[in-house]
Protein backbone atom coordinates (compact mmCIF):
# COMPACT_ATOMS: atom_id res chain seq x y z
CA UNK A 1 0.00 0.00 0.00
CA UNK A 2 1.51 3.31 -0.92
CA UNK A 3 2.46 6.07 1.55
CA UNK A 4 -0.30 9.10 2.31
CA UNK A 5 3.15 11.25 1.59
CA UNK A 6 3.61 9.27 -1.53
CA UNK A 7 0.73 9.33 -3.31
CA UNK A 8 0.20 12.99 -2.52
CA UNK A 9 3.14 13.61 -4.43
CA UNK A 10 2.49 11.76 -7.00
CA UNK A 11 -1.36 12.47 -7.41
CA UNK A 12 0.01 16.50 -7.56
CA UNK A 13 2.66 15.47 -9.60
CA UNK A 14 -0.12 14.64 -11.99
CA UNK A 15 -2.52 16.80 -11.52
CA UNK A 16 0.35 19.53 -12.61
CA UNK A 17 0.95 18.01 -15.91
CA UNK A 18 -2.60 17.48 -16.49
CA UNK A 19 -4.12 20.29 -15.48
CA UNK A 20 -4.69 22.19 -18.74
CA UNK A 21 -6.84 18.77 -19.64
CA UNK A 22 -9.09 18.77 -17.09
CA UNK A 23 -9.07 22.69 -17.12
CA UNK A 24 -10.14 22.67 -21.09
CA UNK A 25 -12.70 19.78 -20.76
CA UNK A 26 -14.24 21.68 -17.56
CA UNK A 27 -14.40 25.28 -19.59
CA UNK A 28 -16.20 23.22 -22.36
CA UNK A 29 -19.03 22.09 -20.04
CA UNK A 30 -19.39 25.45 -18.08
CA UNK A 31 -22.70 26.89 -17.90
CA UNK A 32 -25.37 28.91 -15.17
CA UNK A 33 -25.60 25.37 -12.75
CA UNK A 34 -21.88 24.10 -13.23
CA UNK A 35 -19.35 26.61 -12.76
CA UNK A 36 -15.79 25.90 -13.14
CA UNK A 37 -14.59 25.00 -10.14
CA UNK A 38 -17.34 23.15 -9.04
CA UNK A 39 -16.50 20.78 -11.98
CA UNK A 40 -13.01 20.97 -11.58
CA UNK A 41 -13.06 20.22 -7.69
CA UNK A 42 -15.30 17.31 -8.39
CA UNK A 43 -12.70 15.84 -11.26
CA UNK A 44 -10.10 15.95 -9.22
CA UNK A 45 -11.99 13.80 -6.27
CA UNK A 46 -12.89 11.36 -8.95
CA UNK A 47 -9.66 10.93 -9.86
CA UNK A 48 -8.06 10.80 -6.46
CA UNK A 49 -10.45 7.92 -5.78
CA UNK A 50 -9.77 6.06 -8.83
CA UNK A 51 -5.66 6.79 -8.38
CA UNK A 52 -5.28 3.54 -6.51
CA UNK A 53 -6.70 1.76 -8.85
CA UNK A 54 -5.19 3.12 -11.74
CA UNK A 55 -2.75 0.44 -13.01
CA UNK A 56 -1.39 1.56 -16.50
CA UNK A 57 -3.67 -0.15 -18.62
CA UNK A 58 -4.79 2.78 -20.77
CA UNK A 59 -2.80 5.43 -21.52
CA UNK A 60 -2.84 8.11 -18.23
CA UNK A 61 -4.32 10.81 -21.14
CA UNK A 62 -6.86 8.53 -21.74
CA UNK A 63 -7.82 8.05 -17.57
CA UNK A 64 -7.75 11.59 -16.96
CA UNK A 65 -9.91 12.68 -20.13
CA UNK A 66 -12.35 10.12 -19.27
CA UNK A 67 -12.83 11.24 -15.66
CA UNK A 68 -13.00 14.90 -16.60
CA UNK A 69 -15.63 14.22 -20.05
CA UNK A 70 -17.67 11.62 -17.14
CA UNK A 71 -17.73 14.54 -14.54
CA UNK A 72 -18.85 17.10 -16.26
CA UNK A 73 -21.53 15.06 -18.16
CA UNK A 74 -22.92 13.73 -15.40
CA UNK A 75 -22.92 16.85 -13.05
CA UNK A 76 -24.81 18.30 -16.20
CA UNK A 77 -27.02 15.47 -15.80
CA UNK A 78 -28.12 15.81 -12.27
CA UNK A 79 -28.46 19.64 -12.53
CA UNK A 80 -30.29 19.39 -15.01
CA UNK A 81 -31.43 23.28 -15.33
CA UNK A 82 -28.78 24.36 -17.77
CA UNK A 83 -29.76 26.39 -20.43
CA UNK A 84 -27.71 27.01 -24.21
CA UNK A 85 -27.64 30.94 -23.22
CA UNK A 86 -24.88 31.01 -21.80
CA UNK A 87 -23.01 33.78 -20.91
CA UNK A 88 -19.53 34.36 -21.91
CA UNK A 89 -18.50 36.37 -19.25
CA UNK A 90 -18.30 32.95 -17.17
CA UNK A 91 -15.38 33.26 -15.61
CA UNK A 92 -12.52 30.35 -16.95
CA UNK A 93 -8.93 30.24 -16.34
CA UNK A 94 -7.64 29.99 -19.57
CA UNK A 95 -5.66 32.96 -21.76
CA UNK A 96 -4.91 33.08 -24.79
CA UNK A 97 -1.72 34.96 -26.55
CA UNK A 98 -3.67 37.68 -28.78
CA UNK A 99 -7.10 38.96 -28.02
CA UNK A 100 -7.82 37.93 -31.39
CA UNK A 101 -7.59 34.19 -30.52
CA UNK A 102 -9.17 34.75 -27.60
CA UNK A 103 -12.97 36.20 -29.55
CA UNK A 104 -12.18 33.12 -31.46
CA UNK A 105 -12.45 30.86 -28.33
CA UNK A 106 -15.46 32.47 -27.49
CA UNK A 107 -17.12 31.86 -30.46
CA UNK A 108 -16.23 28.54 -30.45
CA UNK A 109 -17.49 27.99 -26.75
CA UNK A 110 -20.40 29.32 -27.80
CA UNK A 111 -20.86 27.37 -30.51
CA UNK A 112 -20.02 24.14 -29.10
CA UNK A 113 -22.92 25.13 -26.08
CA UNK A 114 -25.15 24.47 -28.63
CA UNK A 115 -24.36 20.73 -28.25
CA UNK A 116 -25.31 17.88 -26.82
CA UNK A 117 -23.39 16.96 -23.71
CA UNK A 118 -21.96 13.80 -25.51
CA UNK A 119 -21.43 15.49 -29.10
CA UNK A 120 -19.55 18.48 -26.63
CA UNK A 121 -17.61 15.33 -25.20
CA UNK A 122 -16.68 14.21 -28.79
CA UNK A 123 -15.67 17.55 -29.86
CA UNK A 124 -13.79 18.66 -27.05
CA UNK A 125 -11.29 15.16 -27.89
CA UNK A 126 -11.39 16.36 -31.61
CA UNK A 127 -9.92 19.45 -30.98
CA UNK A 128 -7.09 17.63 -28.67
CA UNK A 129 -5.94 16.18 -31.52
CA UNK A 130 -7.43 12.87 -30.24
CA UNK A 131 -7.56 9.57 -32.42
CA UNK A 132 -10.77 8.22 -33.70
CA UNK A 133 -9.63 5.09 -31.67
CA UNK A 134 -8.75 7.15 -28.33
CA UNK A 135 -12.58 9.15 -28.86
CA UNK A 136 -14.03 5.71 -29.49
CA UNK A 137 -12.30 3.88 -26.06
CA UNK A 138 -13.12 7.22 -24.13
CA UNK A 139 -16.98 7.36 -24.79
CA UNK A 140 -17.55 3.72 -25.19
CA UNK A 141 -18.73 4.60 -29.25
CA UNK A 142 -17.57 2.58 -31.84
CA UNK A 143 -15.12 3.63 -34.13
CA UNK A 144 -17.16 3.79 -37.32
CA UNK A 145 -20.15 6.18 -34.89
CA UNK A 146 -17.04 8.54 -33.97
CA UNK A 147 -16.70 9.58 -37.32
CA UNK A 148 -20.26 9.53 -38.42
CA UNK A 149 -21.17 12.02 -34.94
CA UNK A 150 -17.77 14.17 -35.72
CA UNK A 151 -18.60 14.93 -39.29
CA UNK A 152 -22.58 15.70 -38.05
CA UNK A 153 -21.08 18.07 -35.57
CA UNK A 154 -18.70 19.51 -38.16
CA UNK A 155 -22.09 20.17 -40.31
CA UNK A 156 -24.12 21.42 -37.45
CA UNK A 157 -21.18 24.17 -36.12
CA UNK A 158 -20.32 25.20 -39.69
CA UNK A 159 -24.19 25.92 -40.40
CA UNK A 160 -24.76 27.78 -37.15
CA UNK A 161 -25.25 31.41 -37.85
CA UNK A 162 -22.62 33.68 -36.21
CA UNK A 163 -23.63 35.14 -32.76
CA UNK B 1 -19.17 30.45 -41.73
CA UNK B 2 -16.37 29.11 -39.33
CA UNK B 3 -13.39 27.39 -40.23
CA UNK B 4 -13.59 24.43 -37.63
CA UNK B 5 -9.98 23.67 -38.61
CA UNK B 6 -8.54 26.94 -38.27
CA UNK B 7 -9.91 26.88 -34.98
CA UNK B 8 -8.87 23.84 -33.83
CA UNK B 9 -5.05 25.05 -33.92
CA UNK B 10 -6.00 28.12 -31.93
CA UNK B 11 -7.79 26.10 -29.73
CA UNK B 12 -4.30 24.07 -29.22
CA UNK B 13 -2.47 27.33 -28.38
CA UNK B 14 -4.79 28.26 -25.61
CA UNK B 15 -2.76 28.17 -22.44
CA UNK B 16 -4.16 27.43 -19.08
CA UNK B 17 -3.40 29.84 -16.28
CA UNK B 18 -0.60 28.03 -14.12
CA UNK B 19 -0.26 29.62 -11.07
CA UNK B 20 -3.66 28.97 -9.61
CA UNK B 21 -4.79 26.14 -10.86
CA UNK B 22 -1.25 24.39 -9.25
CA UNK B 23 -1.80 26.00 -6.13
CA UNK B 24 -5.81 24.65 -5.92
CA UNK B 25 -3.88 21.19 -6.79
CA UNK B 26 -2.18 21.47 -3.88
CA UNK B 27 -5.39 22.65 -1.26
CA UNK B 28 -7.64 20.14 -3.06
CA UNK B 29 -5.46 17.07 -2.43
CA UNK B 30 -4.58 18.29 0.83
CA UNK B 31 -8.33 18.20 1.39
CA UNK B 32 -8.65 14.97 0.04
CA UNK B 33 -5.84 13.23 2.16
CA UNK B 34 -7.40 14.88 5.38
CA UNK B 35 -10.68 12.92 4.02
CA UNK B 36 -12.56 17.00 3.85
CA UNK B 37 -14.45 16.60 0.90
CA UNK B 38 -16.24 14.44 -1.07
CA UNK B 39 -17.82 13.81 -4.55
CA UNK B 40 -21.46 14.56 -5.40
CA UNK B 41 -21.96 10.59 -5.95
CA UNK B 42 -20.84 10.15 -2.28
CA UNK B 43 -22.91 12.66 -0.89
CA UNK B 44 -25.82 11.39 -2.88
CA UNK B 45 -25.48 8.05 -2.00
CA UNK B 46 -24.81 9.28 1.69
CA UNK B 47 -28.30 9.99 1.62
CA UNK B 48 -29.51 6.82 1.66
CA UNK B 49 -27.84 5.27 4.63
CA UNK B 50 -31.07 6.46 6.24
CA UNK B 51 -31.78 2.59 5.12
CA UNK B 52 -30.31 1.38 8.14
CA UNK B 53 -33.55 3.72 10.09
CA UNK B 54 -35.57 1.23 8.09
CA UNK B 55 -34.51 -1.87 9.11
CA UNK B 56 -35.30 -0.68 12.46
CA UNK B 57 -39.22 -0.28 11.58
CA UNK B 58 -40.30 -3.71 13.76
CA UNK B 59 -38.41 -1.93 17.03
CA UNK B 60 -40.21 1.12 16.57
CA UNK B 61 -43.42 -0.60 15.44
CA UNK B 62 -43.01 -2.64 18.57
CA UNK B 63 -42.57 0.81 20.89
CA UNK B 64 -45.96 2.07 19.07
CA UNK B 65 -47.43 -1.29 20.26
CA UNK B 66 -46.85 -0.81 23.65
CA UNK B 67 -47.71 3.30 23.74
CA UNK B 68 -50.93 3.54 22.02
CA UNK B 69 -51.93 0.09 21.33
CA UNK B 70 -52.50 0.38 17.73
CA UNK B 71 -54.24 -3.23 15.79
CA UNK B 72 -51.56 -5.85 15.39
CA UNK B 73 -52.01 -5.97 11.73
CA UNK B 74 -50.91 -1.74 11.57
CA UNK B 75 -47.67 -3.13 13.47
CA UNK B 76 -46.71 -5.32 10.52
CA UNK B 77 -47.54 -3.32 7.68
CA UNK B 78 -45.78 -0.52 9.11
CA UNK B 79 -42.41 -2.90 9.81
CA UNK B 80 -42.82 -4.52 6.36
CA UNK B 81 -43.07 -0.96 4.63
CA UNK B 82 -39.93 -0.12 7.27
CA UNK B 83 -37.84 -2.77 6.22
CA UNK B 84 -39.01 -3.12 2.44
CA UNK B 85 -37.71 0.68 1.72
CA UNK B 86 -34.80 0.20 3.67
CA UNK B 87 -33.04 -2.40 1.92
CA UNK B 88 -33.44 -0.46 -1.40
CA UNK B 89 -31.96 2.27 0.23
CA UNK B 90 -29.06 0.38 0.92
CA UNK B 91 -29.69 -1.25 -2.60
CA UNK B 92 -29.27 2.10 -4.15
CA UNK B 93 -26.56 3.51 -1.92
CA UNK B 94 -24.42 1.25 -3.22
CA UNK B 95 -25.56 1.39 -7.06
CA UNK B 96 -24.63 4.99 -6.61
CA UNK B 97 -21.27 4.29 -5.01
CA UNK B 98 -19.94 1.28 -7.51
CA UNK B 99 -19.60 3.35 -11.21
CA UNK B 100 -16.17 4.53 -10.94
CA UNK B 101 -16.01 7.47 -13.76
CA UNK B 102 -12.68 7.08 -14.20
CA UNK B 103 -12.67 3.62 -15.58
CA UNK B 104 -15.87 3.39 -17.42
CA UNK B 105 -17.21 5.02 -20.76
CA UNK B 106 -19.24 7.85 -21.40
CA UNK B 107 -21.70 6.54 -22.60
CA UNK B 108 -21.85 4.28 -19.36
CA UNK B 109 -21.87 6.96 -17.03
CA UNK B 110 -24.55 8.83 -18.86
CA UNK B 111 -27.08 5.34 -18.79
CA UNK B 112 -25.89 5.87 -14.61
CA UNK B 113 -26.58 9.05 -14.19
CA UNK B 114 -29.72 8.88 -15.89
CA UNK B 115 -30.95 5.23 -13.90
CA UNK B 116 -29.72 7.39 -10.79
CA UNK B 117 -32.34 9.95 -11.64
CA UNK B 118 -35.37 7.13 -12.31
CA UNK B 119 -34.69 5.10 -9.52
CA UNK B 120 -35.01 7.59 -7.12
CA UNK B 121 -38.29 9.03 -8.81
CA UNK B 122 -40.00 5.80 -9.09
CA UNK B 123 -38.46 5.19 -5.25
CA UNK B 124 -40.22 8.49 -4.05
CA UNK B 125 -43.50 7.74 -5.48
CA UNK B 126 -43.70 4.10 -4.58
CA UNK B 127 -42.86 5.35 -0.78
CA UNK B 128 -45.24 7.70 -1.01
CA UNK B 129 -47.65 6.03 -2.10
CA UNK B 130 -46.87 3.46 0.14
CA UNK B 131 -47.13 5.52 2.55
CA UNK B 132 -50.47 6.89 2.27
CA UNK B 133 -51.47 3.34 2.81
CA UNK B 134 -50.02 2.94 5.93
CA UNK B 135 -50.82 6.41 7.15
CA UNK B 136 -54.51 5.71 6.12
CA UNK B 137 -54.33 2.64 8.49
CA UNK B 138 -53.08 4.46 11.24
CA UNK B 139 -55.73 7.21 10.51
CA UNK B 140 -58.29 4.83 10.32
CA UNK B 141 -57.62 3.69 13.42
CA UNK B 142 -56.90 6.86 14.80
CA UNK B 143 -60.44 7.50 14.19
CA UNK B 144 -61.38 4.62 16.03
CA UNK B 145 -59.96 6.48 19.00
CA UNK B 146 -61.26 9.29 18.08
CA UNK B 147 -58.27 11.35 17.86
CA UNK B 148 -59.81 13.85 14.91
CA UNK B 149 -57.33 16.85 14.69
CA UNK B 150 -54.40 14.24 13.83
CA UNK B 151 -56.59 12.55 11.13
CA UNK B 152 -57.28 16.55 9.74
CA UNK B 153 -54.28 17.50 9.75
CA UNK B 154 -52.37 14.55 8.55
CA UNK B 155 -54.70 14.18 5.51
CA UNK B 156 -54.36 18.03 4.82
CA UNK B 157 -50.68 17.87 4.97
CA UNK B 158 -50.14 14.34 3.09
CA UNK B 159 -51.93 15.49 -0.04
CA UNK B 160 -49.96 18.77 -0.54
CA UNK B 161 -47.24 16.99 0.24
CA UNK B 162 -47.59 14.43 -1.87
CA UNK B 163 -49.26 16.22 -5.02
CA UNK B 164 -45.94 18.70 -4.47
CA UNK B 165 -43.42 16.21 -4.42
CA UNK B 166 -44.87 13.78 -6.91
CA UNK B 167 -45.00 16.72 -9.72
CA UNK B 168 -41.68 17.05 -8.96
CA UNK B 169 -40.63 13.42 -9.31
CA UNK B 170 -42.63 13.37 -12.58
CA UNK B 171 -40.57 16.31 -13.96
CA UNK B 172 -37.38 14.56 -13.08
CA UNK B 173 -38.51 11.23 -14.45
CA UNK B 174 -39.22 12.80 -17.61
CA UNK B 175 -35.46 14.33 -18.11
CA UNK B 176 -33.89 10.82 -17.41
CA UNK B 177 -36.17 9.07 -19.72
CA UNK B 178 -35.20 11.27 -22.44
CA UNK B 179 -31.64 11.10 -21.85
CA UNK B 180 -31.59 7.29 -21.57
CA UNK B 181 -33.79 7.52 -25.19
CA UNK B 182 -30.86 8.87 -26.83
CA UNK B 183 -28.69 6.66 -25.12
CA UNK B 184 -30.64 3.83 -26.92
CA UNK B 185 -30.38 5.69 -30.58
CA UNK B 186 -26.99 5.69 -29.82
CA UNK B 187 -26.87 2.26 -29.50
CA UNK B 188 -29.28 1.36 -32.67
CA UNK B 189 -26.92 3.51 -34.79
CA UNK B 190 -23.85 1.57 -34.00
Amino acid sequence: MQNNNDKERQFIEMLDQYKSVIAKVCCIYVSPNADFDDLYQETVINLWNGFDKFRGEAKISTWIYRAAINTCITWIRRNKKHSNNETLDTEMPLIAEESSKLIDYRRLKTLISRLSPLEKAIVTLWLDEKSYDEIATITGLSHSNVAVKLHRIKEKMSKMTDL
Amino acid sequence: MIDLDEIKSEWLALKVENASLQQKNKELTRRLVDARIANNQQKLAKNYRIGYMGLCFPLLAWLLYQLIHPSVYLCIIYSVYGIILGLFDLWFMDFIKKADYTTISTINALEHASKVVIYQNWATIASIIACIGVLALFFYEMAQLGADNIIWGGVIGGVIGGIIGTRKCIDNHRLARRMLSELRNIEEEE
